[in-house]
C-alpha cells in the first residue's frame, strides 16, 4: 500500500492524466494534429516508461522512492491551501468590490494569516506594506498603463 | 555620430528609465511597453521619439532579469533563461553579483547588436533571408535540445516537462485547417493560451507556494551581504571568458534578425550552447554566473538585431520592432530599403541611440543593484502576497482577460504539485515558448512539402542540414555527459567503498 506513493508510479500517473486530457480529438488534416500528437505520444511513451520502472522495481523489491508527508509538510500545506483559498475568494470578490479594495483585502489577509510572529510591529506592516503597494500599483498600472481593472458591481451606481 | 543630439539622448534615457520599470513589472512585456509609449512619442521630433521607443526596448530586456534573478520570475519571456541560473545565485547570497552580471552582459549584447546593425546590416540578412519553415522548425528542433541542461535528475522528466510544455501551446485554433483545440468546451480557450500569464503561472505561482510553505523555517528568500568593489569584480569574472560573450553575442544578435524567433529564443539557444561548449556543466542550473551571461548577451544583442531586417527590408524582427515599424509609418515613413534613401540619418541616429541605450541601461542598472536586491531582503510574510498580486496583475493586463488569471494560477498549481515528483518548469516553459514557433513552422513546410516531397522540404538545403546535426549532436552530446557522469559517480562510490576505514 505505502509503495502507491512511489515517486515513479505519481509521475506515471500524471502523465496518463496529462495525455488522456489532451488525446480529445481529431480531423481529417493530419497537418492539425501533428503536432500535438507527437508531443502526446512522447508523455504517454514516457507515462508507460515511468510505469514499467516502478513494477521492475516493485518485482526485483528495490527500495522504493516515496513521496513523503512530514508534520511539518502537512503544515506548510495547509499553510498553501489556505493562501490559495483567500486568493480565490478575492478573484471571486473582485467583480464585486472591484480590483483595488479586494487586492487591498487579499494582502492584508494573507500578510495577517502568514505572520507568525505576531507582535504589534508586524502587525502594523501586514497592513502598511499592502496599503504601499496598492497605492504605488494602481498609480503605476492605471494612471501610466492605463490597463482597465474590474470595476465594483455591487457598488456600481 | 553627429547624427545623435543631445535631444535624442535626452529622449532615449527617459526611454531606458520607462524600460526599467517595465521589464521589472511581470506581465507588462517591451512590445506592451512600446505600444503605450508610441502616442507620446509624436510630440518629439522622429528620431528623438524612435530614440525613446529603442531605449525602452533595450532597457526591458535588461530590466526583465532583476524579477527573474531574484524572486525566478522572467519579467518578460526573454529572461526565462536568465533565472535558470540567476536564482540559484541569489540562494548563494551572489544576488548583487547577478543583477550586476545581467546588466553588464546585458550592455554588451546591446553593444554588439547596435554593431551588427550599424555595420553588418545587409550582409547579415542575406542570410537571415534563406530562413524559411523548414529552418524555423529545426532552429525551434534545436532550442529544444536544451531541456538536456534543464532536466535536472531526470532527462525522461525534462522531456516529459518539455512535451506538455507544448501540448499547452497547442490550445487554440489550429495553424492548418483553424479549427479549435483542446478547448474543452470553454470560448475561451478558443484564443489559446496568453504566453505571459501561462510563463508566469509555471515560474512565478509555484515560487509563491514554495515561499508559503518555506515561512515556518525561514524568514526570507536568501541571506544578503553587500559586497564592496561588487561591479568590477563582476566585469572581470564576464571578461574572463571572452570566447562565451562573443559566442553568445554573435547567436543572439543572429536569431534577432531572424523575424519572429526574437529574444526569448535568442536567450535559450545561447544558454543551450554555453552549456554544450563549457568544460564544466555541473554548476550550470545551480548558480553558474556564465548561465545568467549567456542568456542576457544574446537576448540584449537581439533587440538591436531585430531592427536590421526592418530598416534594411521593412520586416520587423520582432514584437517591438514591430510596433517601431508602425510608430515610423503613423509619421508618414515607410521601413524598408528606401528609408535608408530618404532618411538615412534617421536609420543612423536610431543605430546609435541603442548604443547608448546600452551604455545608460549599464549605468543605471549598476547604480541601482545594490538597491534592487534588498528585496530578497522583504521577509517572505509580506513578499509571497506581493508576487502573488503581481502575478495576477501581470497575468490581467496583458489581454485584460481574468481568464487569464484563473489559467495562470491553475497552471502554477499544477506546476508547484509536479515539482514535488521531481519536475523542473524551465522544460515546461521552454515548451510553452517553442511551441508557437515549431509548430506554424512545421504545419507550413508541410504544405510546402505537398508540392514536393517531405526529403526535400525538412532534410536538404544547407542550414537544414547544419541545424540536424547540431540537434543531433547535442542530443548525443548530453546523452554522453551524462552516461560519463554517472559512470564516474559509480567508480567514485565504488572506490569509496573499497577504501579501508580508519582515521580520517
Amino acid at each position: 500500500m505505502k509503495r502507491l506513493a512511489d515517486r515513479d508510479l505519481l509521475t506515471a500517473l500524471m502523465l496518463f492524466a496529462v495525455s488522456a486530457m489532451f488525446s480529445v480529438g481529431s480531423s481529417s488534416d493530419p497537418k492539425d494534429w501533428a503536432f500535438p500528437l507527437l508531443a502526446n505520444y512522447v508523455t504517454l511513451g514516457i507515462g508507460i516508461a515511468f510505469l514499467a520502472k516502478f513494477l521492475y522495481a516493485t518485482a526485483v523489491k528495490h527500495t522504493p522512492d516515496l513521496l513523503e508527508m512530514t508534520a511539518e509538510n502537512w503544515a506548510a500545506a495547509i499553510d498553501v491551501v489556505v493562501s490559495l483559498v483567500i486568493v480565490l475568494v478575492y478573484l471571486f470578490v473582485m467583480f464585486g468590490l472591484g480590483f483595488w479594495p479586494a487586492s487591498l483585502a487579499m494582502l492584508i489577509l494573507t500578510s495577517l494569516y502568514l505572520t507568525r510572529e505576531r507582535t504589534a510591529r508586524n502587525i502594523r506592516l501586514a497592513f502598511i506594506v499592502p496599503v504601499c503597494i496598492c497605492v504605488v500599483s494602481y498609480l503605476i498600472f492605471t494612471q501610466v498603463f492605463y490597463v482597465p481593472f474590474p470595476e465594483s458591481g455591487w457598488f456600481a451606481g | 555620430m553627429q547624427t545623435l543630439t543631445l535631444t535624442v539622448f535626452f529622449w532615449m534615457t527617459v526611454g531606458v528609465m520607462i524600460g526599467m520599470v517595465v521589464g521589472t513589472l511581470p506581465g507588462l512585456t517591451a512590445t506592451m511597453g512600446t505600444a503605450l509609449l508610441v502616442p507620446f512619442t509624436f510630440a518629439l521630433p522622429t528620431d528623438a521619439g524612435i530614440a525613446m521607443l529603442g531605449g525602452l526596448y533595450v532597457c526591458a530586456m535588461f530590466s526583465d532579469s532583476i524579477p527573474a534573478v531574484l524572486v525566478n520570475t522572467p519579467g518578460t519571456p526573454a529572461a526565462m533563461a536568465t533565472a535558470f541560473d540567476g536564482h540559484p545565485m541569489v540562494h548563494k547570497g551572489r544576488g548583487q553579483e547577478a543583477i550586476i552580471g545581467a546588466c553588464f552582459s546585458s550592455a554588451i549584447g546591446t553593444l554588439f547588436g547596435a554593431a551588427c546593425y550599424l555595420l553588418l546590416a545587409w550582409p547579415l540578412i542575406s542570410i537571415a533571408l534563406k530562413f524559411g519553415p523548414p529552418e524555423f522548425f529545426w532552429l525551434g528542433i534545436f532550442a529544444l535540445t536544451i531541456i538536456g541542461s534543464l532536466a535536472g535528475d531526470s532527462i525522461l522528466k525534462g522531456l516529459a516537462g518539455g512535451a506538455i510544455g507544448l501540448l499547452i501551446s497547442s490550445i487554440g485554433i489550429s495553424h492548418g485547417n483553424e479549427i479549435a483545440r483542446f478547448t474543452f468546451g470553454v470560448p475561451e480557450l478558443r484564443g489559446g493560451l496568453s504566453l505571459v500569464a501561462g510563463l508566469i503561472g509555471i515560474f512565478a505561482i509555484p515560487q509563491v507556494l514554495s515561499m508559503i510553505a518555506d515561512l515556518r523555517r525561514k524568514e526570507f528568500i536568501a541571506e544578503y551581504k553587500p559586497v564592496g568593489g561588487q561591479t568590477m569584480k563582476t566585469i572581470v569574472k564576464v571578461l574572463a571568458h571572452p570566447f562565451h560573450v562573443i559566442r553568445s553575442a554573435v547567436i543572439g544578435s543572429f536569431i534577432g534578425i531572424l523575424p519572429g524567433a526574437g529574444s526569448p529564443i535568442a536567450a535559450l539557444v545561447s544558454y543551450n550552447e554555453a552549456v554544450r561548449w563549457s568544460k564544466d556543466k555541473s554548476q550550470f542550473g545551480k548558480g553558474d554566473l556564465r548561465g545568467v551571461t549567456a542568456s542576457e548577451i544574446a537576448n540584449n544583442a537581439a533587440a538591436p538585431a531585430a531592427m536590421i531586417p526592418l530598416v534594411t527590408l521593412g520586416v520587423p524582427g520582432s514584437s517591438p520592432a514591430a510596433v517601431i515599424a508602425g510608430a515610423l509609418m503613423l509619421r508618414g515613413l515607410n521601413p524598408g530599403p528606401e528609408l535608408f534613401q530618404s532618411d538615412g540619418s534617421l536609420v543612423f541616429s536610431f543605430g546609435w541611440s541603442l548604443l547608448f541605450a546600452g551604455i545608460v541601461t549599464f549605468i543605471l542598472g549598476s547604480l541601482f543593484a545594490p538597491l534592487l536586491v534588498r528585496i530578497i531582503r522583504i521577509p517572505l510574510r509580506l513578499l509571497a502576497p506581493l508576487i502573488m498580486l503581481l502575478a495576477i496583475i501581470g497575468a490581467y493586463a496583458i489581454r485584460n482577460n481574468i481568464f487569464d488569471v484563473y489559467i495562470m494560477l491553475a497552471l502554477g498549481v499544477f506546476v508547484f504539485l509536479i515539482r514535488r515528483l521531481g519536475f523542473h518548469p524551465g522544460p515546461i516553459g521552454l515548451g510553452l515558448i517553442l511551441g508557437p514557433i515549431i509548430e506554424p513552422s512545421l504545419v507550413q513546410a508541410m504544405y510546402i512539402s505537398d508540392a514536393t516531397s517531405v526529403w526535400n522540404v525538412f532534410f536538404t538545403g544547407t542550414i537544414n542540414i547544419i541545424l540536424i546535426s547540431l540537434s543531433v549532436l547535442s542530443i548525443a552530446l548530453v546523452v554522453w555527459t551524462r552516461h560519463r557522469d554517472r559512470m564516474m559517480a559509480r567508480t567514485g562510490a565504488s572506490s569509496v567503498s573499497e577504501k579501508p576505514d580508519g582515521p580520517e
